[in-house]
């Protein structure tokens, strides 16, 4: 059965080009737009994987971990924070939470974000 | 120090006009009147002491002297603060405005890599896929800076307007029409209650057209999925009322206070706003205000809201 993965990216031509390069390698990728829905989709889907943007309408990616790290059944799954900020102040955040990759968008092609994707699950 | 540096330092004028703070806010300047006033106030109570011997008026002048001098102190803190305040401002934008660029910039990387790892293997609809996210992503990145330029150039005072006379039926009209397929993509349809006669204004076409542009985008934007967007167009005697009403989620009132100031979204952009530098409304005020009309907006929260902009009629 194919890994799934959940993307919360408000950019939509972001979203869609990072979901097509996942599925392109074989995983199950789900895209929301908002940090609700992504929440939402979190609760229900149990996704394996979270590619996580932290500047998101309607809840911000911290907040989505923070509600993350409340539920136990939510709180192991790993998470991948692609974001365009990279202030040390969000970078030790994220780290607090235990995340298992920050990566700036712009810093990364397509190709690293998947391998990296596919490290972290093989690691599991 | 070198000579030229120190004259120039001593043209204060100069020096607030770069720092784009008033005479009176300024450190410079207050600091000169601080000086002035320290060293007259020396040469009065001198005066005055050997003039009068009572030891009451010279401790009073002295007195009042010490309360002007805490007045005009008070001022120099609070020139500094504003210009404090200005650099972090000036900070916190370049902050927003890289965070902005990297998006539309990572779009285009993404696609080129993928462009150049496949070369001659891919087909002509990802070919033509790639060029259109990277279109779209150049599109953005360009408005962005245009709209950050337009901003100095108001701070610089150097904005200019080319007034022309033009209809502003065609032009309203032309817009809804260009936006009929993003809005109904989004359930949104439009109403337009334009009369037939014709509306003629005297003002910047190009600018115009960006105000009404990012009115229907914003009403578009913040619409609840399905409803109507209503355009209106009227006379209002001295004038022509142009004006949209979406049925989004409306303003609160603590927002209303400060929707046409620059960089509205500044505090929160970083946290909750998706797209954009937060410049236009605050761009479109002062293209309006520029060209002799004004702008405006009725809200009900919950209800929706309605943005309008009058223009002078052209005379005929």
């Amino acid at each position: 059965m194919p890994k799934k993965i959940l993307v919360v990216e408000d950019d939509t031509a972001l979203a869609n080009q990072l979901a097509e390069a996942l599925r392109q390698a074989g995983l199950e990728v789900t895209v929301s737009n908002d940090g609700e829905t992504g929440f939402r989709q979190i609760q229900e889907k149990h996704p394996d994987l979270i590619i996580l943007d932290l500047v998101l309408p309607k809840k911000h990616g911290f907040k989505i971990m923070e509600d993350m790290r409340e539920n136990p059944e939510l709180k192991t799954i790993p998470v991948i924070i692609l974001t365009n900020l990279e202030t040390p102040q969000d970078i030790e955040r994220a780290s607090s939470f235990g995340v298992k990759a920050y990566l700036v968008k712009a810093n990364y092609s397509l190709p690293e974000i998947v391998k990296k994707v596919k490290g972290i699950l093989e690691g599991e | 120090m070198n000579p030229k540096g120190f004259f120039a330092a001593l043209n204060v004028s100069q020096r607030c006009r770069e720092l784009r703070v008033s005479l009176w806010q300024c450190p410079h300047f207050l600091f000169i009147v601080m000086g002035a006033i320290i060293a007259l106030s020396i040469l009065l109570t001198h005066l005055v002491a050997r003039l009068y011997a009572e030891p009451e008026t010279v401790v009073s002048i002295i007195f009042a002297v010490t309360v002007f001098l805490f007045v005009v102190g008070h001022a120099v803190i609070k020139a500094f603060e504003k210009v404090a305040e200005a650099s972090q401002l000036k900070s916190e934008f370049v902050a927003i405005m890289s965070h902005e660029l990297r998006n539309p910039l990572a779009s285009i990387k993404w696609q080129l890599d993928a462009v150049t790892e496949k070369k001659a293997g891919l087909a002509a609809e990802e070919l033509e896929g790639a060029f259109r996210v990277i279109h779209h992503a150049n599109e953005r990145m360009i408005s962005l800076v245009n709209d950050l330029l337009d901003v100095n150039r108001i701070e610089d005072h150097k904005f200019q307007l080319a007034p022309a006379v033009f209809s502003l039926n065609e032009l309203s009209d032309e817009l809804v029409k260009d936006s009929e397929s993003s809005a109904s993509s989004r359930q949104l349809k439009f109403i337009t209650l334009t009369p037939k006669s014709q509306f003629w204004v005297k003002a910047d076409q190009t600018r115009i057209k960006s105000v009404i542009s990012r009115f229907i985008d914003n009403a578009i934007r913040y619409s609840t999925a399905s409803g109507e967007l209503t355009v209106t167009l009227e006379d209002v005697g001295w004038g022509v009322k142009w004006s949209i009403t979406d049925q989004g989620a409306g303003i609160s009132a603590q927002e209303a206070r400060q929707i046409f100031s620059k960089f509205f979204r500044a505090s929160n952009i970083l946290r909750y706003q998706t797209e954009g530098l937060g410049v236009g409304l605050y761009l479109s005020k002062y293209i309006i205000e520029a060209s002799g009309g004004t702008v405006g907006f009725r809200t009900l929260e919950g209800h929706g809201s309605t943005f309008f902009f009058t223009l002078p009629k052209a005379k005929t």
